[in-house]
């Protein structure tokens, strides 16, 4: 066999096969053709979950998460890199490398200890008497509007976008575009606005549109931080296949099926752009 | 290169299929020290919720070590509450795995009703252990799991009520009863919640109770209509005062020691705990203030046991015998009975123990912020059937946590 | 107020690694405290006493996230040279994000299946192979990029001269490649160290990795336990952050 053919054989075992057998498992479980439990052939899964209220606001409160933490980090990282870009900050740059080594359970972990009721901002307000009790200080951690959650999430992420940006100003050579516009009588705003922000974001789509898959699919954060009603699409999957009722495992892959199919649109979308 | 990946690949797989040639021994009729002698050298694998640092203490700290070097036996332990318990063997099955992953596994009420509906649980072992002989089977509480008769199916490992837990510094006059709680949060808006797990759902269970006036209501099989009548009463009664719960019952808190914590910062004035033993265990590791007091409610509280059980593909089932006979060996359960250690109730019957360990048995520190054991026997309930516990489990976030 | 700026955000970076490297030597911090009332390394001598130390965790995961990064490398270097020379290759890019775009917890409930199966489940075999699906893929996506027309051409000329496959890789391709292997190995190395949700559910948390050490703690409260696995599990990303800064981050 020549060696191309056994990479591509290669690829197929390790890359296509999981995949593929992983969403095959799926489709037959969700419709009653697998399972300890299953009595055969049916609808009735697929049609419970799509019936049910909590899935669609699961996935829109997924989605709102996701894109609500990926515009403000973009917005930051931006702002940042626009006002680093002739700044000398090779130095100071490494401390931007710092959120990217928490892993999501330790980043966690962090904002409940940072965040949370009797967490470090608490303590410091109380301590300055701007609150008088543990009760008085408003809920950041499991509460209503996902705000620990997103906070971690911008909090990991801008990071990344700033350096991202910061390294996309050098090789795409802005600085010389940027000089042309002044030229031609561009003002400083007008640079920003006209010139810089539009290539950085141009040139950043891909990653952008990847981390918003990720943080979509986010599960420790949301599983620690987040509430129980709605909840985010990872942890309501999570919850479905943990339940005690073991009759509805089917629902669970059949929820899981609902997700993949948006992140494989998502991905194939960006492909057919780039 | 390639070609050694391969090898040390199926040295990998083989060297995993090993350990399962020894266990051919009936162990229905061989003698116990055949079982010990055929579990030595051997592992166990348990499954078991490992919420509390206390009972993983006990566990990593003492039953571990006290196993290998009585029997040999090296146990390992990982996390699991029942519902994963089920998923797993659930899993195994579909897949029809041979060995199963789990040796043992902590278990009751839904877990042992779903395990013996999916036929995986290995038994009747129970007589089979020595020490069964001191277990005390007269005791319903013990007999019977969630209405369920054990049958040899699962191992008593332990005995516990409900208690409501507060700080006798803050609340002078607990709520006793569910008119008094619904007055008081009214009163202390954001200072109460229910935990969105197993202890949250017993307490439910006793409302229902309470709600019926009648203890015996939710025992025998399964009732639709009964259940129905007495829930949506309850839901209307929890949604009418749920705004004044902690966070304005718009979230509730999942796990136990999440909630222990919230009660010991000050923010709720409330825990709760289904280990009538838990406020001397946290008071004496400083987690709770010594000013922290339990009592059960005027109406009663849910008692019951918890137990272990054997997968029917557990390669080592002898050696899992001989663990849980450990486990429910006096020492092993004097050691979790006392309070510094877990202060879990024991399931042996004293009187049959031999007089030293009854001394040792009655002469135990006595706890001194929960009510005396024989006080809240006379408030005990009985567990009803797993599906209330299934039901309520799905019905209160239907009705209550998804609710607006 | 650059100045400002940058101590800013310097305070809001550092401060996480400060307060687990302080909370680990802890003891009752109790609320409103604004620091522990008493410093001790009794956390570190029971973590390390108790019967199954956190530095088994320590161990089985560097284990764990070594093989996985050297067989994604290994892996991903020989297969994505055929793959980015192929005629479908945007396919193939497309395909390799798949894996690991998917929410880990997810995928591996799909595939636990199979991992049970092959009794692969609950051992560190099967994590591995678990994260090795994962990995693979991404070190594919790296890899990917990288041969270039230019190398093809070197390439060509050691197989013009007479050289032999071997030669080539060792003499060509691999030193013309070291810096991206040696970031394609750190990135799938970090990937594995921090992964929860393949290492819980094909797991089935038997394999005691750091992560999931972390996760009890957190689950049973146990702040000053978690501070500490948080400080064992971000050590080795700073000492690569520390050795390059590139390995961790690849722009």
């Amino acid at each position: 066999m020549k060696s191309s053919t056994l990479n591509l054989v290669i690829f197929i075992c390790l890359v296509i096969l999981p995949l593929a057998s992983g969403l095959v498992f799926a489709i037959l479980y969700s419709f009653g053709l697998f399972g300890a439990l299953s009595l055969g052939f049916t609808f009735e899964y697929w049609y419970k979950l799509l019936y049910d209220q909590t899935v669609w606001s699961s996935l829109l409160l997924s989605l709102t998460v996701a894109l609500v933490s990926i515009c403000i980090a973009v917005f930051i990282a931006l702002m940042l890199s626009l006002y680093y870009r002739d700044y000398k900050i090779s130095r100071s740059k490494i401390i931007f490398y710092l959120p990217l080594i928490l892993p999501p359970i330790i980043l966690s972990f962090w904002t409940f200890s940072f965040l949370g009721n009797s967490g470090i901002v608490s303590r410091i307000c109380f301590n300055l008497g701007l609150i008088s009790d543990i009760d008085s200080f408003p809920s950041l951690i499991n509460d209503s509007y996902y705000l620990g959650v997103i906070l971690s999430m911008i909090f990991s992420t801008f990071p990344v976008f700033t350096l991202l940006f910061l390294s996309f100003y050098e090789s795409e050579n802005i600085k010389s575009y940027e000089r042309l516009a002044f030229t031609l009588g561009g003002t400083a705003s007008q640079l920003k606005r006209k010139v810089a922000i539009p290539i950085l974001l141009h040139r950043a789509r891909p990653n952008i549109i990847l981390y918003f898959i990720f943080l979509f699919g986010a599960f420790e954060l949301p599983l620690i931080l987040g509430r129980q009603s709605p909840r985010m699409i990872s942890v309501l999957i999570h919850s479905k296949f943990n339940k005690f009722n073991i009759y509805e495992l089917p629902e669970a892959y059949a929820l899981s099926l609902i997700y993949a199919s948006v992140v494989v649109f998502t991905i194939i979308l960006l492909f057919n752009k780039k | 290169m390639r070609s050694l990946l391969v090898v040390a690949f199926l040295c990998l797989i083989f060297s995993c299929n090993e350990s399962s040639k020894k266990s051919e021994l009936d162990l229905q009729k061989a003698d116990w020290s055949q079982i010990e002698e055929n579990a030595k050298g051997s592992s166990v694998q348990m499954m078991m919720w490992q919420g509390d640092p206390l009972i993983n203490q006990y566990m990593n700290n003492y039953i571990v070590p006290e196993i290998r070097k009585k029997y040999g036996i090296e146990l390992k332990i990982n996390n699991g509450q029942g519902n994963s318990i089920v998923k797993t063997l659930i899993g195994e099955i579909e897949a029809n795995k041979k060995k199963s992953s789990i040796d043992i596994c902590w278990i009751n009420g839904e877990t042992f009703y779903q395990l013996r509906q999916l036929k995986v649980l290995y038994g009747p072992f129970v007589q089979r252990l020595p020490n069964s002989q001191f277990i005390n089977f007269d005791n319903p509480f013990i007999k019977f799991d969630f209405q369920q008769l054990v049958d040899g199916m699962e191992c008593p490992w332990g005995n516990v009520q409900q208690i409501i837990i507060y700080d006798s510094l803050r609340t002078k006059l607990p709520p006793t009863n569910l008119k008094e709680i619904e007055i008081y949060v009214h009163e202390h808006p954001g200072r109460f919640t229910i935990p969105y797990e197993f202890t949250g759902i017993t307490l439910l269970k006793a409302w229902m109770i309470e709600l019926a006036e009648d203890k015996s209501v939710l025992s025998g099989p399964f009732d639709e209509e009964k259940y129905l009548n007495l829930s949506t009463k309850l839901w209307e009664i929890v949604n009418h005062i749920k705004s004044n719960f902690w966070r304005n019952g718009e979230t509730f808190p999942e796990s136990l020691a999440l909630m222990h914590q919230m009660f010991a910062n000050g923010e709720l004035d409330f825990t709760m705990s289904n280990n009538d033993g838990e406020v001397d265990n946290k008071i004496i590791q400083n987690i709770f203030p010594s000013s922290a007091k339990a009592y059960v409610l005027e109406s009663g509280t849910i008692q019951n046991s918890h137990y272990l059980g054997i997968p029917i593909n557990s390669a080592n089932k002898a050696a899992g015998m001989v663990v849980i006979n450990f486990m429910i060996s006096p020492e092993a359960q004097f050691q979790k009975l006392l309070p510094s250690v877990w202060g879990d109730g024991t399931i042996l019957d004293i009187n049959k123990l031999s007089a030293d360990w009854q001394y040792k048995f009655n002469n135990i520190p006595e706890r001194t912020h929960s009510p005396k054991r024989i006080e809240i026997n006379e408030k005990a309930i009985q567990e009803p059937v797993a599906e209330y516990m299934i039901r309520l489990f799905d019905d209160f976030r239907k009705y209550v946590i998804d609710k607006k | 107020m650059k100045r400002a700026l940058n101590l800013f955000l310097t305070i809001i970076f550092i401060l996480p690694f400060v307060f687990f490297l302080v909370l680990s030597f802890a003891s009752e911090y109790y609320y409103p405290e604004m620091f522990p009332a008493n410093l001790t390394i009794s956390h570190f001598v029971q973590m390390i006493q108790t019967d199954s130390s956190i530095l088994e965790c320590l161990f089985t995961s560097l284990i764990i996230s070594l093989s996985t990064a050297c067989l994604s490398t290994l892996f991903g270097f020989i297969v994505s040279k055929s793959l980015a020379y192929h005629s479908k290759k945007k396919l193939f890019q497309m395909i390799c994000y798949l894996p690991f775009a998917f929410s880990p917890v997810i995928f591996a409930y799909c595939l636990n299946y199979f991992f049970n199966s092959f009794d692969l489940s609950g051992n560190a075999f099967g994590i591995i192979l678990a994260q090795f699906i994962v990995t693979f893929p991404f070190a594919l996506i790296l890899f990917m990029n990288h041969w270039s027309v230019n190398l093809k051409a070197s390439e060509q000329l050691v197989y013009t001269l007479g050289g032999s496959v071997w030669q080539t890789y060792k003499l060509i391709l691999i030193p013309m490649s070291k810096s991206i292997i040696i970031i394609c190995f750190f990135q799938t190395f970090l990937i594995s160290w921090f992964d929860y949700g393949l290492t819980s559910v094909i797991g089935l948390s038997k394999v005691q990795t750091l992560t999931i050490r972390m996760y009890q703690y957190i689950n049973e409260s146990n702040i000053y336990f978690a501070a500490l696995g948080s400080c064992l599990l971000i050590f080795p990303p700073i000492i690569l952050l520390w050795m390059n800064k590139n390995m961790v981050f690849k722009t």
